[in-house]
């Protein structure tokens, strides 16, 4: 964590060399995480390096008491949001079907990812907030300050999000269910 | 951690994005590229309390302003010049007409038509009674 303010610190004078240090301590979960909410693999190393080029930008104004990843995930968010597609866009518009990135990173198996279930299942923000919470073992603290809401929020979505991740799988584990009972 | 949350982990593992060599440059160049903006120090902003002295000591003259404004004696009344305003204008003298005013008696005519009121009023009364005796 001091090697991390160190290098923090030192890129803060300019220097690249630590910055890219951090760069690659960060890039491949940060790429893994925006796969997941953007629209092809191109826009999310796009996004990933308008994370870099951002947290670079604006390194003196991160606060050392919050985690590097808390601030580092905020702004990839924030820079996600740029490459998804709009709220109601023409389905025209989307992406074609197999096109999706998640799926083209996902080698084939016997059963589908339950990230890309929970895609089908969660909204946006509960999305990230499981992902966070899960897969980069954030507190709940830090996950609500990268959504940008209350820990209450952040807590009670994380347990429906978990009923439904729940439901989905049962749901698909019977596959004659919907058919008997419509 | 349960069922659920282990299958989460393992399945973001699944999901192989690593950034290509080519993608690690383009990163590497832009960051070289902003590298001097960055090392430009920022200029620092003065301390705050200098901006509460400056504040609080502007806030302290103002009051002061204002007190002083409020209980500033009244000044004394410059005696100025009279200018004869009447002088200014001139005009036409008014003559006062002369009204010629008499008495008169006005409570005769009142005093009859009150009578034939009354008449009228008897008439009507005895009308009534004569057509509600009829009646009933």
């Amino acid at each position: 964590m001091s090697d991390e303010l160190d290098l923090i610190n030192a890129a803060r004078t300019g220097s690249v060399d630590a910055f890219t240090e951090l760069v690659h301590q960060y890039r491949d979960r940060l790429l893994r995480f925006l796969v997941t909410r953007c629209q092809s693999f191109a826009d999310a190393e796009d996004a990933l390096q308008d994370t870099f080029l951002n947290a670079f930008r604006y390194l003196h104004t991160y606060d050392a008491r919050w985690r590097f990843s808390t601030w580092l995930y905020r702004i990839a968010l924030r820079n996600a949001a740029g490459f998804r597609a709009p709220e109601g866009a023409d389905p025209d518009t989307l992406p074609a079907a197999g096109s999706d990135p998640l799926e083209q990173c996902i080698a084939a198996s016997e059963r589908e990812n339950l990230w890309v279930v929970a895609r089908r299942v969660l909204n946006d923000d509960v999305y990230a907030a499981l992902w966070l919470r899960t897969v980069e073992d954030m507190s709940v603290r830090d996950v609500a300050t990268v959504v940008n809401r209350s820990e209450s929020w952040t807590k009670v979505n994380l347990m429906r999000a978990r009923q439904s991740l729940d439901e989905a799988l049962s749901d698909s584990a019977a596959p004659g269910r919907s058919e008997v009972y419509g | 951690m349960d069922d659920l949350e282990t299958r989460l982990r393992d399945d973001a593992r699944r999901i192989d994005a690593r950034v290509s060599p080519e993608l690690d440059d383009r990163i590497r160049a832009s960051l070289n590229a902003i590298a001097d903006d960055v090392a430009r120090p920022v200029p620092k902003s003065r301390p705050r309390w200098t901006m509460w002295l400056a504040s609080g000591l502007t806030g302290v003259a103002l009051a002061a302003a204002v007190l002083a404004i409020i209980n500033q004696p009244p000044e004394e009344t410059e005696s100025r010049p009279t200018v004869p305003v009447a002088a200014a204008t001139s005009t036409p003298p008014f003559a006062m007409p002369v009204l010629r005013a008499e008495s008169a008696m006005l409570t005769t005519p009142l005093e009859h038509e009150l009578d034939k009121l009354e008449a009228d009023l008897r008439k009507a009364r005895d009308a009534v009674e004569e057509d509600m005796g009829i009646t009933f």
